[in-house]
């Protein structure tokens, strides 16, 4: 099974984990890690870090999905072993 | 925006919205949004208030408003039911992609996490099907949220945004100037275009050896508006054009290059042409798997161009050889610079010898409409040639609503009003009704079944109190048609649970106020779309239609577009049958 671990730049609000999750659930994606944390000096950005396990064909939907939420910023992600 | 000292959250509210250029809006009263409906009518002269007699019709009705107008539509709930209600209309504008902003009320904020009276996570609930959604709870965010909101629905790809307003903003006294500056850091409508070389890749296509093109019209056409660059673009190049169901009205439906509607109840022009095309140009659509039959045939020795604003649709369904994002408008206008011209001589009279063939358009090709009853095939054609093609027309969900696609000849875009993504029956009269208060120059029908009529048939209470002129023609066949069809044809005559009887529905319409008819022949059924017409404000027909007549072409279920019943006895014949018994009643449906 192929990892990826996904960097997400999102404004720091409450709810943003929510809609993140709730697409991530709709594709039947696990998360294997999770952390989230403000960047230093910007209080309204946060940066969350996952390792999620996406089949392989739907990871760039679903990469393309997250960056159309709206309070997601930018969306990095690479396969991770 | 100014605001004098000291305002209420409702003022502000209200004025946000007139500030938003709501002309129009649907919504239905209750406790959490008593203080705002105390001020509404103060700013009546920007903003007309319409009291649907469900949510849900409601919700139907600013999305119908948005499809016929372009404009973005405005549905409220109260708190707990009044949002819930309002949930499937959400869902619907968003498989849609219709800018309809759904505002609801919450609780007091002290209250929330109590589980108090009619409180609900609407925003969670909504989550999923919303562009995006806002909790407001303080005033002083409205005018920014607002703005937020409407700029949302109504850019890039459009959908539905809901805003959750808890009780106490409607009190908070806000004084001096407010900043609505908006602060999207993570949006932009059009996040990524094609350069002028990609789109230049399309001239290589089109010239490779015995190229069989064909273009996939979808609703993204009438979205950006690009109906005028879609024609040149297609007869620059002599590429036959495929309608998807939303598509239509937005490629001239007489145009020798038009090749009808595609999909399981598409025209078997359109469906043959998709099949055996080998080069597919998509604009604006999103390949539905409606449109697409089984997805292994569909694509088999296929290359796809896609041009769409969003680029997630990109490679979802089709493998795409030349993805050109942006808006529609802009890449045809652009293409249609650069890009040589282009002939398919043989291609085109494939296409001609199909139409011959096929009886292109023509309902008489299929015996069933040779029914005792009346067909609904026949009527539509009746009603389209009546009113020349120039009504809006919004249909509910059920075989009427293929009917309405293939035989209705729409004149123009933003006049065919359904629910195609979800499907949603109850959705037809309604959506009517907020079209025609959005363009009352217009003629407006609702073509709907006599199944869903019921689901939403408080709204002729809303219909006849502001006399909207909504024609309404029900389909009467004492059945939920589609699915006896399928009863039928898939499931041995089983009819379970698709057959009822009805109350007689122009005594009802009476009650409420408004005349009708009842036509059980062509002649009565002629008479009484005459006398619709002749009538100010709303009538209601009902025509006395045959359950027996079948919607074909129809491609079932895991099935192919090329191998498309185009009569019982396709499906029926137990000798001859083509179709996999397994993949049809398993098949997605
Ligand atoms: C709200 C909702 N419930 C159920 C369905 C499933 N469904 C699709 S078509 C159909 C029958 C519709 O019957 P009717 O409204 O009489 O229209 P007809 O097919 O007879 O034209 C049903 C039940 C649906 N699409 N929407």
């Amino acid at each position: 099974m192929i990892y990826y671990k996904v960097t997400l730049r999102v404004q720091n609000e409450a709810g943003v984990l929510a809609r993140i999750t709730t697409l991530l659930r709709k594709y039947q994606i696990n998360i294997q890690s999770l952390d989230v944390a403000p960047i230093d000096g910007e209080e309204k950005f946060s940066d969350i870090h996952m390792l999620i396990q996406p089949p392989r064909a739907q990871v760039e939907i679903v990469m393309q999905k997250l960056q159309k939420l709206i309070p997601v910023i930018s969306v990095l992600y690479k396969e991770h072993s | 925006m100014t605001n004098s000292p000291s305002k209420l959250g409702s003022d502000l509210f209200c004025e946000a919205l007139a500030d938003a250029g709501v002309e129009l809006m649907f919504g239905i009263p209750g406790g959490v949004v008593l203080p705002l409906y105390d001020k509404i009518n103060k700013y009546g002269h920007h903003i007309r208030h319409i009291l649907p007699r469900n949510e849900q019709g409601g919700g139907f009705a600013a999305d119908g408003y948005a499809r016929a107008t372009g404009k973005t539509g405005v549905a409220l709930g109260t708190s707990g039911p009044g949002a819930t209600n309002l949930m499937t209309a959400i869902t619907n504008s968003y498989m849609d992609s219709i800018p309809v902003v759904y505002i609801t009320g919450q609780v007091g904020e002290d209250f929330i996490g109590t589980d108090a009276f009619q409180e609900t996570d609407v925003i969670g609930m909504s989550m999923p099907v919303v562009k995006h959604s806002y909790l407001i709870t303080k005033a002083e965010d409205i005018p920014r949220i607002v703005r937020e909101a409407f700029y949302l629905a109504n850019s890039g790809r459009p959908g539905p945004v809901h805003i959750d307003i808890v009780k106490d903003v409607w009190f908070h006294e806000i004084s001096g100037k407010l900043d609505d500056t908006m602060d999207l850091p993570g949006y932009s409508p059009l996040p990524e275009v094609c350069s002028d070389s990609e789109i230049e890749k399309l001239n290589k296509l089109l010239e490779k050896p015995d190229c069989k093109p064909v273009i996939f019209a979808g609703h993204g056409i009438e979205i950006s508006k690009a109906q005028k660059e879609l024609q040149l673009f297609a007869e620059k190049h002599n590429i036959p054009v495929i309608s998807t169901l939303l598509g239509l009205g937005s490629f001239p439906q007489g145009h020798e290059l038009w090749a009808g509607m595609i999909g399981m109840h598409g025209d078997a022009v359109a469906n043959y042409m998709a099949q055996d095309a080998n080069l597919l140009i998509g604009i604006g659509c999103r390949w539905d798997d409606r449109i697409t039959g089984k997805l292994e045939s569909f694509i088999q020795d296929t290359t796809f161009v896609h041009i769409e604003i969003d680029a997630s649709e990109i490679n979802k369904i089709v493998p795409t050889e030349l993805p050109l994002l942006g808006d529609a408008k802009e890449v045809l206008g652009r293409a249609n610079k650069i890009l040589t011209e282009h002939k398919f001589p043989e291609w085109n009279s494939q296409m001609s010898e199909l139409k011959e063939k096929y009886g292109f358009l023509d309902f008489t090709i299929n015996p069933e409409n040779d029914t005792p009853k009346l067909s609904q095939a026949r009527l539509l054609k009746m009603l389209s040639d009546t009113t020349d093609g120039q009504a809006i027309v919004a249909s509910d969900v059920g075989r009427h609503q293929m009917w309405t696609g293939r035989f209705y000849r729409f004149a123009h875009a933003n006049s065919h009003l359904s629910s195609g993504g979800l499907g949603t029956m109850g959705y037809g009269m309604s959506a009517a009704m907020g079209a025609s208060l959005g363009s009352p120059d217009r003629e407006v029908w609702t073509i709907t079944g006599d199944g869903g009529f019921k689901m939403n048939i408080q709204e002729l209470g809303t219909l006849a109190e502001y006399k909207i002129p909504v024609k309404i023609a029900i389909m009467e066949d004492n059945a939920l048609g589609m699915v006896r069809q399928w009863q039928t044809l898939l499931f041995k005559g089983n009819h379970s649970h698709s057959e009822f009887s009805n109350p007689d529905f122009v005594m009802l319409a009476k009650s409420y106020g408004i005349p009708g008819a009842r036509a059980k022949t062509y002649e009565e059924a002629q008479a009484a779309i005459d006398e619709a017409r002749n009538t100010d404000g709303p009538f209601l027909i009902v025509f006395e239609v045959d359950p027996d007549e079948h919607v074909y072409p129809m491609v079932p279920p895991a099935t192919a577009l090329g191998d498309q019943a185009l009569c019982d006895a396709d499906l029926l014949k137990d000798d001859t049958n083509k179709y996999n018994e397994d993949d049809l009643l398993q098949g997605h449906t």
